[in-house]
């Protein structure tokens, strides 16, 4: 049998979706049932053939062409793969062909794949990607927990956290990847084939971050110590004066300090600076919400990363993992389904106001968000169409309609907090607004309270350190709401809710402009449901710890108008 | 609830640091090291150990700063006052965790009125 056939038998839905998209491979399966399809081999080459296209295959099966218009991976050239390997099934397993006993090199099996994959140098999977997105790898991968991989005819690499498939195979140009579609060397196959080397113990997360040390050369060996010693004199200096005696140029003084940080590649230490600033700002400003405590606690945090950096530098070593990378970028994201189901409105301290849309994903089932932000300063009241309000991907609906509405996104980005972006890059499809959510939704409804606490505790560990906003999101189905009650003098709605067993949870809101209507809706329907006895919806929100409680900040409910499915989460 | 008890002392100690640190660490009164002395003797009974002993060498410390100037000194203080504060709300962070998951666990917990 030719290495074509040969290759096309081990070729499986996963990696057609790889080499195309899902709905491509989905309508190929279906056309291929209706149509005469003409297959026939040249050497080691496979012709396609029906009505007027003709479809070449060849090895790596991007390189096959069609006398089709499109310039990807057309429906022809899956089908012709689907029916050659039809083909290839029906041929005698144990006859050999002329090109078999030829000296070519041949798809490897599966040991021969595994072995190959492992003696891939991190050096050519270190100049595939961009420095960024090297440092990305190393800082922020948590390889054990990450990644689901499976073997077979070919190594299957599915990165959990951004739902990239990697198909692995060996040659490279080969394997295919859901999100890039071609058969370069992209991020997510290097990131995969790290995987699958730090799996089977080729190399170490240990010995990665080790190496990039090399990298440490980058950091200028004036600079950094000298940064390092201003800031340490900055701090001292606030926390022997005390917050009472600071001076009105400290925030300034911090601000120059965050960009020589910047300057000197420091990111993490950057952003603490501003971060100071911008605090001892609103204490010197008497803002309410920033007490002495908590500016203590931005001042030590600094200390705290200071003395990090001071030991990498002396040590000669680690520097390049303590410095952390510049803001997560927007990345290219497999095609989502998403399904709004909620909005809130914000308004920071920081002079933005905007609109948070959460969307529920099908294909991740985890939620997604969507913010549309603008500068209060600038524009008191939202404007269409210039960034404030403006519908991503050039939807046509309003976001409140987005916020109900079910979305095809293609080509989309999203960061690593599962932010999407509106980049005009991405094509988005309205399929519909409003309408039943899938019935997958119903396994991330908690109604039992204790393993719901479960839950937030596993994501707590997992993210080791501040949970990200969409990991901090959470469906809850009480049997009961208890009570709703306006607490005048802190100016918070609280309603308790009971689950089965009798376990207890509180939600708060705080009364704001933005957030009354919501303070008044779940008035209304607690006054129903006691007069009516409707059934009890679901909360979605946002989980936290405080004062030694866990509480939930509650972002919208959704009926049964909405959801089917039972909760088993 | 034992873990909410260790959290009130912790959280005692913290308010004693925001103290500290709105005076200064240079200039801290009499008063304020007396207080470091009970909380120190306080944290000790919660089995605080390393607590105990650091709070001690802080009270010890800014009392010397009173009458010793220098730079190494100030240096030392700083970074054993950053070591308590990082200490006591790392406790307070684990607590308020524990105390959340035992509250929840409680069937019938008594509202808060």
């Amino acid at each position: 049998m030719s290495e074509i056939m040969q290759f096309l038998k081990n070729v499986d839905e996963e990696y057609l979706i790889g080499l195309s998209n899902k709905g491509i491979v989905k309508r190929s399966y279906k056309d291929l049932e209706s149509v005469e399809l003409k297959v026939t081999q040249e050497g080691e080459e496979i012709l396609g053939q029906y009505d007027e296209v003709s479809v070449r295959l060849k090895l790596p099966l991007t390189s096959s062409t069609c006398s089709c218009p499109s310039t990807s991976i057309c429906k022809h050239v899956i089908m012709t793969i689907l029916a050659a390997q039809r083909m290839a099934q029906d041929q005698p397993a144990g006859e050999p062909s002329q090109e078999e006993t030829a000296p070519a090199e041949k798809v490897q099996d599966d040991g021969q794949q595994a072995d190959q994959l492992m003696q891939i140098p991190t050096e050519r999977l270190r100049k595939a990607v961009s420095d960024r997105d090297w440092e990305r790898l190393l800082t922020l991968t948590q390889w054990e927990t990450d990644f689901e991989i499976s073997g077979g005819n070919m190594i299957t690499v599915r990165d959990v956290k951004t739902q990239a498939t990697v198909k692995l195979i060996h040659p490279l140009e080969l394997s295919t990847c859901s999100v890039c579609h071609n058969d370069k060397l992209c991020v997510h196959k290097a990131t995969a084939i790290l995987a699958w080397q730090i799996r089977n113990g080729v190399i170490t997360p240990e010995k990665l971050l080790e190496d990039a040390g090399d990298r440490e050369d980058d950091f200028d060996a004036q600079s950094v110590p000298e940064v390092l010693r201003d800031v340490r004199s900055q701090l001292e200096e606030m926390l022997l004066a005390g917050s009472a005696r600071l001076s009105p140029e400290t925030p300034f003084g911090l601000e120059r300090l965050a960009l020589r940080a910047r300057g000197a590649t420091l990111p993490n230490l950057e952003e603490k600076l501003r971060v100071l600033a911008e605090r001892v700002k609103g204490y010197q400003g008497r803002k309410a919400s920033i007490t002495a405590s908590e500016l203590m606690r931005r001042i030590v945090d600094c200390h705290l990363h200071l003395e990090k950096l001071e030991r990498a530098v002396s040590e000669g070593s680690g520097l390049f993992s303590v410095a952390g990378t510049f803001r997560s970028e927007y990345r290219a994201v497999p095609d989502l389904m998403l399904h709004g189901i909620a909005m809130r409105e914000f308004q920071s301290d920081t002079g933005y106001a905007g609109k948070t849309l959460y969307f529920y994903e099908e294909g991740s089932n985890s939620f997604y968000t969507y913010t549309a932000v603008r500068p209060t300063t600038i524009e008191k009241t939202p404007r269409r169409g210039m960034g404030g309000e403006a519908v991503p991907w050039n939807l046509p609906c309003t976001l409140p309609q987005l916020s109900r509405a079910n979305v095809k996104l293609k080509d989309g980005k999203a960061n690593d907090e599962k932010r999407l972006s509106s980049t005009s890059q991405a094509q988005a499809e309205l399929l519909s607004v409003g309408g039943m959510l899938p019935d997958a939704i119903g396994e991330l409804i908690h109604d039992d309270f204790e393993k719901l606490w479960r839950a937030y505790l596993e994501r707590l560990q997992k993210a080791k350190g501040e949970l990200p906003e969409a990991e901090k999101l959470f469906l809850i189905r009480p049997k009961e709401l208890l009570s709703v009650e306006y607490d005048e003098i802190t100016q918070r709605s609280v309603l308790w809710v009971e689950d089965q067993q009798g376990r207890r949870l509180r939600g708060e809101l705080r009364f704001s402009k933005q957030e009354e209507t919501a303070i008044r809706s779940l008035e209304r329907m607690e006054k129903k449901l006691r007069k009516q006895g409707e059934e009890l919806p679901v909360f979605f929100g946002s989980l936290y710890v405080d004062d030694g409680e866990c509480l939930f900040y509650p972002i919208e409910t959704i009926g049964s108008d909405r959801l089917g499915g039972e909760g088993d989460a | 609830m034992k873990e909410q008890r260790i959290r009130e002392e912790l959280t005692q100690c913290r308010e004693l640091l925001a103290d500290l640190f709105q005076s200064g660490l240079t200039g801290v009164p009499e008063s304020l090291l007396e207080r470091c002395g009970r909380e120190a003797k306080y944290v000790r009974q919660y089995g605080m150990e390393w607590l105990a002993d650091e709070m001690t060498l802080l009270a010890e410390q800014l009392e010397q700063r009173r009458h010793v100037m220098g730079e190494e000194n100030e240096a030392q203080i700083v970074r054993l006052f950053c070591q308590i504060e990082t200490y006591v709300e790392e406790g307070i962070r684990l607590c308020g965790l524990e105390e959340a998951g035992v509250r929840i666990r409680q069937k019938e917990w008594e509202q808060e009125d």
